[in-house]
């Protein structure tokens, strides 16, 4: 076994923990608040051991893109548990970060009219500061469709936005 | 002047937060062992180990399969990759389950459910002692997953045509080539590796969205669950047979599970399906595959088997469908502290009183993927204070005579 220069280690979690977990939190539902650890450490010993594959400049759309398959075999673990655990219906359920913390209100009620999509692409845009190039890398989409969804995303957020700022 | 988008991107909850993991010197321990050089799907694999070298090159080929059939051939030896069953610990420190904690059974994840504990098994007369045999199947996948994608894409109506399929190659760690459709209407992602069943997942936009916490009623009943997953698995028109659906229900949201058969016996596979209250598919998965048998393998008896549970060669429970009352709950299972402060696991007394026959995927080291038979228990643990809880256990059903075990090195993450 070659043992991991621990140093190394913290300094790469401290310089990425952010990114995975400010990504991470808002996409957790349907699994609880408290398993938000257990995705950044799975995604964090993903991305060191990945590391020297990790391309440079796009450590981002990496990680981000590593954080949503990570989240999407923990849901697909809770999905599948819970067609066999009758006490599932009685789970509290949890709104997602930006319903419970969003304290603009025409933007929160702009982001509600828009569907999962388009509110993803903006997230990923305005939130995680992803450029159009990174989205489509994180996504798995063509610059130009990234470009596209975004462009379209903008324009419903602007339009939603407008219509809750006048009223 | 702030426009629209400066005050969305202040919006943003990670502004002026600050995020700190609660034990990243545990994700550092984790970090420390090494990744698996061997290609294995689950936590053990399997390994085929030939009765002679000259079977060994035959067996893993077709002709070699076909020669199994033969009555006068011998079946060879398999391998595990783990602690033997019959030298395996029993469970003295934190949760552990002896042979096969990471194979997937049908009923879910164990390593969720465990309990810590000694268990102690015993066999009630209704189960047999005579052995019998069960079929090995070998596990290919889909020969055409890029067709695969398309036709989920058209079944679950996602086909946007300014979308291609993406394609990656060997993420975490396992050889697999993964198939990523997404549109606005939702993403498919198929999973295919050079052996084992190919892997599907659906999920819509819609899928991340609650269900209405709001609602102390289910508004959608077990009738329409029932039709909108028949529709659906008809439309998906895999050749595969699907055994009892199990239906769950949670506010506006329902899901069902189907088990997927093999020659009639219940596999670890599923197609699961997750639906909104207007029957609209949230979320989907299931494997696609091709079984070749390979022959009937000896089986140990049931009552065998549960010998094998008690020297720990067995999972823990996967499902606490609990008789004696709320406090019967695994959770209630309390470890005693002794006079110099170490924990001592409680006893627990279980006895088995009905075995049948199941079939789980598991992949020997050369990178095959195989059914193999197993024995899945159902009895009642007894706790220490007198609570009682029905669960299910499971063991090898294979003749030891054509096991051999090896201990993996390592624990494998991904």
């Amino acid at each position: 076994m070659v043992p991991v220069p621990v140093d190394d280690f913290y300094d790469f979690a401290h310089t990425h923990m952010p990114t995975i977990a400010n990504f991470a939190r808002r996409r957790l539902y349907p699994l609880n608040p408290e398993e938000l650890d257990d995705i950044v450490a799975d995604v964090l010993i993903v991305a060191w051991r990945k590391r020297d594959v990790i391309p440079e400049g796009a450590e981002a759309p990496w990680l981000i893109g590593v954080t949503r398959k990570v989240l999407a075999n923990a849901r697909r673990k809770k999905y599948r548990r819970s067609a066999y655990i009758q006490s599932q219906r009685a789970e509290e359920t949890h709104r997602s970060a930006e319903d419970r913390v969003l304290k603009d209100a025409a933007v929160e009620a702009a982001l509600a009219t828009l569907s999962l999509g388009d509110r993803e692409i903006l997230m990923l845009h305005y939130w995680d500061d992803l450029t159009i190039e990174q989205i489509g890398t994180t996504t798995g989409a063509t610059v130009n469709a990234a470009s596209v969804r975004l462009s379209r995303a903008r324009k419903r957020f602007r339009e939603a936005f407008a219509k809750f700022e006048e009223s | 002047m702030t426009d629209e988008f400066d005050r969305l991107r202040a919006a943003n909850p990670a502004t002026n937060t600050t995020y700190a993991h609660g034990d990243l010197a545990a994700v550092a321990r984790r970090a420390e062992v090494p990744t698996p050089n061997a290609p294995t799907r689950f936590a053990q694999g399997f390994r085929l180990k030939m009765a002679s070298a000259a079977m060994a090159a035959t067996l893993l080929t077709s002709g070699g399969i076909a020669a199994l059939e033969s009555s006068s051939s011998p079946l060879p030896v398999l391998s595990l990759g783990a602690a033997s069953p019959s030298t395996a610990p029993k469970s003295e420190s934190l949760p552990t389950s002896g042979g096969l904690s990471d194979s997937k059974i049908p009923g879910g994840s164990q390593s969720s459910m465990r309990i810590w504990g000694t268990y102690e098994f015993s066999a009630s007369d209704r189960l047999s002692s005579s052995p019998d045999q069960a079929p090995v199947y070998r596990v290919s996948g889909s020969s055409d997953p890029s067709g695969l994608t398309i036709d989920l894409a058209k079944a679950l109506g996602i086909v946007d045509s300014a979308v291609a399929i993406k394609v990656t190659h060997g993420d975490f760690g396992i050889p697999t080539t993964g198939y990523e459709y997404a549109t606005d209407h939702g993403t498919i992602s198929v999973n295919a590796g050079r052996n084992g069943a190919t892997s599907w997942y659906f999920s819509s936009p819609a899928a991340g969205v609650s269900s209405d916490s709001s609602l102390n009623v289910n508004t959608i009943s077990k009738r329409e669950l029932v039709s909108w997953s028949k529709d659906l698995i008809d439309s998906l028109r895999f050749d595969l047979a699907l055994g009892d659906a199990t239906y769950s229900i949670y506010g506006d949201q329902g899901s069902v599970s189907y088990q997927v058969l093999v020659g009639g016996i219940a596999t670890d596979m599923s197609v699961s399906v997750g639906f909104d209250k207007q029957g609209s598919v949230l979320w989907a998965n299931g494997s696609v595959a091709r079984f070749d048998r390979a022959g009937n393998y000896p089986l140990i008896s049931e009552r065998d088997g549960v010998d094998n549970l008690s020297s720990g060669g067995g999972l823990v429970p996967m499902t606490d469908q609990v008789a004696g009352g709320a406090g019967a709950a695994s959770s209630d299972v309390i470890p005693v502290v002794g006079s110099d402060g170490v924990l001592t696991p409680p006893v627990i007394k279980v006895l088995i009183t009905s075995a049948k026959v199941q079939l789980s995927t598991q992949q020997m080291t050369d990178g095959s993927v195989w059914l193999i038979p197993l024995y899945s228990y159902t009895g009642t643990a007894t706790n220490e204070d007198g609570t009682t809880m029905e669960s299910t256990w499971s063991t090898i059903a294979v003749d030891p005579a054509y096991l051999k075990i090896s201990v993996s090195p390592s624990p494998i993450v991904y």
